[in-house]
């Protein structure tokens, strides 16, 4: 199931929808063969989102054992004809997280996640809070001798929980943003706003990057 | 990055949404014409195209989100998984037994689930009850006769037939005098048992009673049954 798609990025194949299909009434037939088949074959991708969303690997492998957990015992809910099979876990994945990142947040933990934003395109205040976001993570520090590539990183991981789940389910698992309204259970318009203020955040946190570095390279000129 | 420009109009707006999408070839046929039409005039979104390019490929390489399964992991999930199942086997019984009469206690009046509840209370009390008395050793219940037995008096027995004309006092009297008591008679052919206490050192010989029965004028019969009883 694992392909190489290029030196750097591993992901593991969606089996054909029928095969799919077939997992799944085994898996709802209370199969563990199956359910095992499951697992490996799909929690490298949903760890992979979860790990985006929440950051904790500890916290990953208990929302991640809630998931299969619902897959076990809903298993004769998923619909081949509604959705991908994959579609269906992200979804399952990215209520558990939401859960688990409002716990954390109770903890008062550094995470967070945008209130839901209005279909229009009117939003500001984010930017300022990804911007003093980025200001604690002493940006001078973190970006001086790294490459735009971890800038871009640094950036991302920067975004609230729903900006990053969209940019995740976009750019790692190829979704569309219909399968990314059904994952999320929101809908189309909302999972294109939710990319626009991604993008326009990490504008945001890239311009700030490039204006530190300047301004390090101008202060380290003779 | 680059946001649109205010002045921008819808279909510039509309393409700069979807480039993400036709980064990673999630558009439809039509989409992807339309915004292949778009961006062959403007810059911005061909800037954008290359970013989006690039975050996509920062996203996809960003090896340390990396998460593998592992067997002791799924170990655990199975153990949830064991865990769920015992609990859904335990309550299935009950819930259903509840799930059955749920709706009948739903439509019943207030009152008379009172007097539902108060009933049942007194028939499992009852049941309690007996269920205890059952579970306790019987003890026989006791009376002055006991008709399954024999008649069966401790002591020497007597046979006396007496004349016709003996009167009850004189009778009465007789008896007495040899400390017997009655404990049969009289039969058809008018014979009398009495019973003499038991032998000790206090009590005549039967020998003696005998003749002192015998020397009653009205006793015509005095003679010792079979039966001795100690």
């Amino acid at each position: 199931m694992v392909d190489q798609d290029c030196d750097n990025a591993v992901s593991y194949a969606e089996p054909r929808a029928e095969e799919a299909a077939r997992l799944m009434r085994a898996v709802a037939n209370k199969d563990r063969r199956a359910f095992e088949t499951l697992y490996y074959t799909y929690s490298p991708r949903l760890g992979r989102y979860l790990l985006r969303l929440l950051k904790r690997r500890e916290v990953v492998d208990e929302v991640l054992n809630d998931v299969m957990l619902v897959v076990w015992q809903s298993a004769e809910r998923y619909d081949p004809s509604l959705s991908r099979l994959s579609t269906w876990l992200f979804g399952i994945a990215h209520n558990k997280a939401l859960k688990a990142l409002s716990k954390l947040t109770r903890h008062q933990v550094e995470l967070s996640i945008d209130p839901i934003e209005s279909d229009d395109f009117a939003e500001t205040s984010d930017v300022t809070d990804a911007t003093a976001r980025s200001d604690q993570h002493n940006p001078e520090q973190t970006l001086m001798g790294r490459q735009l590539g971890r800038a871009l990183q640094w950036a991302i991981e920067s975004l609230s929980a729903d900006h990053r789940s969209v940019l995740e389910l976009a750019f790692a698992q190829d979704y569309s943003y219909q399968e990314i309204a059904t994952a999320l259970d929101c809908p189309v318009n909302t999972v294109k706003t939710r990319m626009f203020y991604a993008r326009k955040h990490l504008a945001e946190l890239m311009a700030h990057y490039e204006g530190t570095t300047q301004t390090i390279v101008r202060s380290n000129l003779p | 990055m680059t946001t649109p420009k205010n002045t921008a109009h819808h279909d510039h707006d509309y393409v700069w949404a979807l480039l993400p999408w036709y980064v990673n070839d999630g558009l439809s046929r039509q989409e992807i014409n339309e915004v292949q039409t778009h961006i062959k005039d403007c810059p911005d979104c061909q800037r954008e195209v290359v970013r989006c390019g690039e975050l996509s490929a920062t996203v996809k390489t960003n090896r340390s989100d990396e998460w593998m399964p592992s067997a002791p992991h799924f170990a655990k999930i199975l153990a949830n998984v064991d865990a769920f199942e015992r609990r859904q086997e335990k309550p299935q019984r009950s819930s259903n037994w509840i799930a059955k009469w749920l709706p009948w206690f739903d439509v019943t009046p207030g009152p008379a689930r009172f007097a539902l509840a108060l009933q049942g209370a007194l028939v499992v009390a009852l049941a309690t009850t007996l269920l205890v008395r059952g579970l306790m050793p019987v003890q026989p219940y006791t009376t002055l006769s006991n008709p399954g037995a024999p008649f069966v008096v401790a002591g020497q027995h007597v046979r006396l037939v007496f004349s016709d004309d003996i009167t009850e006092k004189e009778l009465r009297a007789l008896v007495l005098g040899v400390e017997g008591r009655f404990v049969a008679g009289p039969s058809s052919q008018g014979v009398y048992t009495i019973v003499l206490p038991s032998s000790n050192s206090n009590v005549q010989p039967i020998a003696q009673v005998l003749a002192q029965l015998r020397a009653h004028p009205k006793v015509r019969l005095a003679e010792p049954a079979n039966v001795t009883v100690e």
